[in-house]
């Protein structure tokens, strides 16, 4: 009888090798469902190109990319403190202030471009710094505690600017925002040097490894030997760093610093994060994603732009855009499942 | 027994992506009949069960129950058909009382002119509890009592909800001897009304003690049902292995050097109190008793995932305080969980990753940690070999692998961390009989080679089988000491029960 069950087994490694090849084209759909906002924003881009004359030239692409570099780069950071199993919804208005800051260093005080941008550092860090504190110390949901000092953070901003955007700003940062470099703008330099980094910093490197196991279970990394609390304080520093460059491409782009410029920051950033493929419940993160979710938002509103509709409209895209890319999230498996019994049956 | 069939599964396929867990499996289950389902980890039990219960939708094959074919889409048409099961995760909702939990989904029952009666509610769940003389409080809540009372809570669940046939995996995973025996009991209890149950185990004995039939399952394929009584243990063991198993308990020789840890007066308050042992160089030191005793509490101060409030511990003759794991980790401690699901994997991360958590420093390079993935993945590849891991890939997420396999993979986490010290608690809890000798024989070969191990286990057969001296632990208190030699079952079952 030992032997018949032997041979058994071997039958089934067969079997599965058979199975894997008839598995091909769901890998196909896998890969489709776990790079799906680059197969939307294919899909969008081939649309726009065909609906719009205007749509398909250097100058408008390139102009599409600059405008995306913002969020972008906001969005980059954002994706390892969501990996990690962090929220903040305090960036956005962190960055205004520090918009704000950067603004009055320079016009008020004529302050020197490296000072200003030490100081910029140094409140988008402590900012950053302060909200992790109050989490880790007594042990708060970030999303209600970043609510709180986003208010706290604008309500600052209101009071040093006084109630006014502030205009007049020096050459080095309106170059930041607006300037080029061998014909490409600085800033999509500086949004794909972070997208590199930040690659390379979660698949590479221990640092990477430790903070989306954090995310994914504190209990297990903390078990595993994880410092959560340095590890939570690392990431926060350096999501300080992200904030405030965002803080300055907005500032320069705009040639002033604008009250308003991070009402919608946050909301924006956390859609593109999760279109990109970056679940909000901690343990992944995707900055290629990322990259292409902040591109895609961007490419709703240029194309739109183009094709000469209104712009309430852009918000009611966007929001459609986001539904799409959730379900398929959520229901990825199920679909693959429902695809694989459907041929199966066609098979018989 | 009757001989009416109540289920019958013929021809079952299912994949997965890149795996074929179920390959043409049959299954036949008879009125008032338990039922014992048993096969190596990631044979595919639970997904038999699942494509039952309509979790998952099977590929191929047809399923009958009470005469009629099924199909069903959600588990909830197989509940309403009649079929309920308890998973080997517990499904329970943490925030509510066992009375909500048992009765979620059924509150229809106790609705008058719209309006959910509580207190009828509460009453029928004392009446249940009464019934299968349990002593839980009905408005107990679930998060705060123990993993045997959730388990019982379950069954109950399944009772109340007038359950035809009931799918158990692996019940008693997380139950002591006694808790086992309250489950047996009302298993008798539902099997003498003619209700059938679907019994998933990798311990034996349980097999030969309460089932009448046993189906074995091997890689997706099935292997055969016979009547338990006409098998013997090694009969059962072989149909499940696939060859003759030398000895479930290899223990070998160690050369047992000085002390390297000692543990003196060590007290939590509420927890445990007075705990006094040492654990010398090449020695097991097993820890039996109840769940509840204190054993994993004890161990959780050792690792620094909570603070003692008295007591010293030495390791190398050092007095030490460790106030977190990584404190622990850098002394050269190493601890498998019980908790597999709390304190163990990361769902989302691949098992590769999951494996080198604890010890990525030693495939990083001094300065930015960045990670040699080659040396990282040769290490995995050759540690899922050791511990007998059954994957299609090592980037597959961890949560897509069988509960025996994942806990394997949480054994190579620490075992790669090559320890001086080696905390294990329950560590074969939900593992086959193959890989639990085959992780007896790797214990003995670490001790040889100079590791030294906390064994914590429920099961008496490996604590006496395995460790070179016990303690067994009651209450909070360390109330007794003894040699291998001296060791026997009714000795230590005196101590555990008191
Ligand atoms: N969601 C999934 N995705 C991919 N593979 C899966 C998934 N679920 C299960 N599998 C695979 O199917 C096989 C059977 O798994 P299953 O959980 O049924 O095993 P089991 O017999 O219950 O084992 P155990 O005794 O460890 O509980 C395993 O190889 C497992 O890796
Ligand atoms: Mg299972």
């Amino acid at each position: 009888m030992k032997e018949k069950n032997n041979e058994k087994v071997k039958g089934s490694s067969g079997a599965q090798a058979q199975g894997k090849r008839a598995l091909k084209g769901e890998a196909v759909v896998r890969f489709m469902l776990d790079n799906k906002a680059l197969i939307l924003l294919i899909v969008l881009f081939v649309a726009l190109s065909i609906a719009s004359p205007y749509f398909l030239t250097v100058r408008n692409l390139l102009n599409v990319v600059r405008q995306a570099c913002g969020l972008a780069i906001m969005g980059i950071g954002f994706t390892l403190l969501l990996g990690s199993g962090s929220m903040d919804l305090s960036v956005g208005n962190l960055m205004a202030l520090i918009g704000v800051s950067a603004a009055l260093l320079d016009t008020r005080l004529h302050a020197h471009p490296v000072l200003i941008i030490v100081i910029c550092l140094a409140i988008g860090i402590a900012g950053l710094c302060f909200n992790t504190f109050l989490v880790q110390k007594f042990q708060l949901p970030g999303f209600i505690l970043t609510l709180a000092t986003g208010y706290i953070f604008t309500g600052i901003m209101w009071l040093i600017s006084g109630g006014q955007s502030i205009a007049g700003i020096s050459e080095w940062m309106r170059f930041i925002g607006q300037g080029t470099l061998l014909g490409i703008p600085f800033q999509i330099y500086l949004m794909l040097l972070l997208a590199i980094l930040f690659t390379f910093l979660i698949r590479k490197t221990k640092f990477g490894r430790h903070s989306l196991a954090m995310g994914g279970n504190e209990n297990a990394a903390r078990v595993c030997g994880i410092n959560i609390t340095k590890g939570k304080f690392l990431i926060a520093t350096i999501m300080g760093a992200c904030v405030t460059v965002a803080a300055l491409v907005t500032t320069g782009r705009a040639s002033s610093a604008q009250l308003s410029a991070g009402s919608d920051t946050a909301m924006d950033t956390i859609a593109a994060v999760v279109i990109g493929g970056t679940p909000m419940n901690g343990g992944v993160a995707n900055v290629p994603g990322t990259v292409i979710g902040c591109l895609l938002i961007q490419l709703i509103s240029n194309g739109l732009n183009l094709l000469d509709v209104n712009s309430n409209w852009h918000k009611i895209a966007k929001g459609i855009i986001i539904i799409i890319a959730v379900i398929l999230d959520v229901q990825g498996t199920k679909i693959i499942d429902r695809l694989r019994v459907k041929s199966q049956e066609k098979n018989k | 027994m009757t001989n009416q069939v109540i289920l019958s599964v013929e021809g079952v396929s299912k994949s997965f992506l890149g795996t074929k867990a179920l390959n043409k499996v049959s299954l036949e289950v008879c009125e008032g009949e338990v039922h014992g389902v048993i096969g190596e980890n990631g044979a595919g039990k639970s997904t038999l069960m699942n494509t039952i219960f309509g979790s998952l939708q099977r590929d191929e094959g047809t399923i009958r129950f009470m005469g009629e074919e099924v199909n069903f889409k959600y588990p909830a048409d197989a509940l309403k058909a009649g079929i309920s099961m308890i998973h080997q995760e517990t499904s329970l909702v943490q925030q509510f009382t066992a009375s909500e939990n048992i009765w979620l989904g059924m509150e229809d029952r106790f609705v008058k002119n719209g309006v959910l009666d509580n207190g009828a509610r509460d009453e029928a769940t004392k009446k249940l509890f009464e019934e299968y003389d349990l002593s839980i409080r009905h408005n107990a809540v679930v998060s705060q009592i123990s993993m045997a009372a959730c388990q019982m809570i379950e069954v109950i669940r399944a009772v109340a909800g007038n359950a035809k046939l009931i799918i158990m995996d692996e019940p008693t995973s997380s139950l002591s001897e006694n808790e086992v025996g309250v489950l047996f009991r009302i298993i008798r209890k539902l099997t003498s009304q003619g209700v059938a149950i679907i019994y998933i185990s990798h311990k034996i004995e349980e097999i030969q003690e309460i089932c009448d039939r046993v189906s074995v399952y091997r890689d997706g394929n099935y292997i055969g049902t016979r009547p338990v009584a006409d098998v013997d243990r090694n009969q059962i063991v072989s149909m499940v292995v696939g060859r003759e198993l030398t000895s479930l308990f290899p223990k070998a020789e160690a050369e047992i050097g000085d002390t390297v840890l000692e543990v003196k007066n060590l007290t939590r308050y509420g927890k445990f109190r007075d705990v006094s042992f040492t654990l010398r160089k090449g020695e097991i030191l097993g820890f039996a008793g109840l769940e509840g005793a204190g054993r994993s509490e004890v161990a959780s101060c050792i690792f620094g995932i909570d603070q003692a409030d008295e007591g010293e511990i030495l390791i190398n003759g050092k007095k030490v305080s460790i106030k977190s794991p990584s404190e622990a980790v850098e002394l050269g401690i190493g601890m498998v969980t019980e908790d597999r699901l709390r304190r163990g994997i990361i769902a989302q991360m691949s098992v590769k990753h999951n494996m080198t958590m604890a010890r990525l420093k030693k495939f990083c390079g001094k300065g930015f940690g960045i990670i040699r993935e080659r040396e990282e993945t040769g290490a995995v590849d050759e540690m899922i070999k050791t511990v007998q891991i059954k994957v299609s890939d090592r980037n597959q997420r961890i949560d897509s692998l069988s509960g025996g396999n994942q806990q394997k993979v949480i054994i190579g986490r620490w075992i790669m961390t090559t320890p001086q010290i080696l905390i294990l608690d329950e560590p074969t809890r939900g593992i086959d009989v193959g890989s639990k000798s085959e992780i007896h024989r790797l214990m003995s070969s670490f001790v040889q080679q100079g590791m030294s191990i906390i064994l914590i286990s429920s099961e008496m057969p490996e604590v006496l089988g395995m460790a070179d001296r016990i303690v067994v632990m009651r209450e909070g208190r360390a109330v007794f000491t003894c040699d291998r030699e001296e060791a026997n079952q009714e000795l230590l079952g005196k101590y555990v029960l008191g």
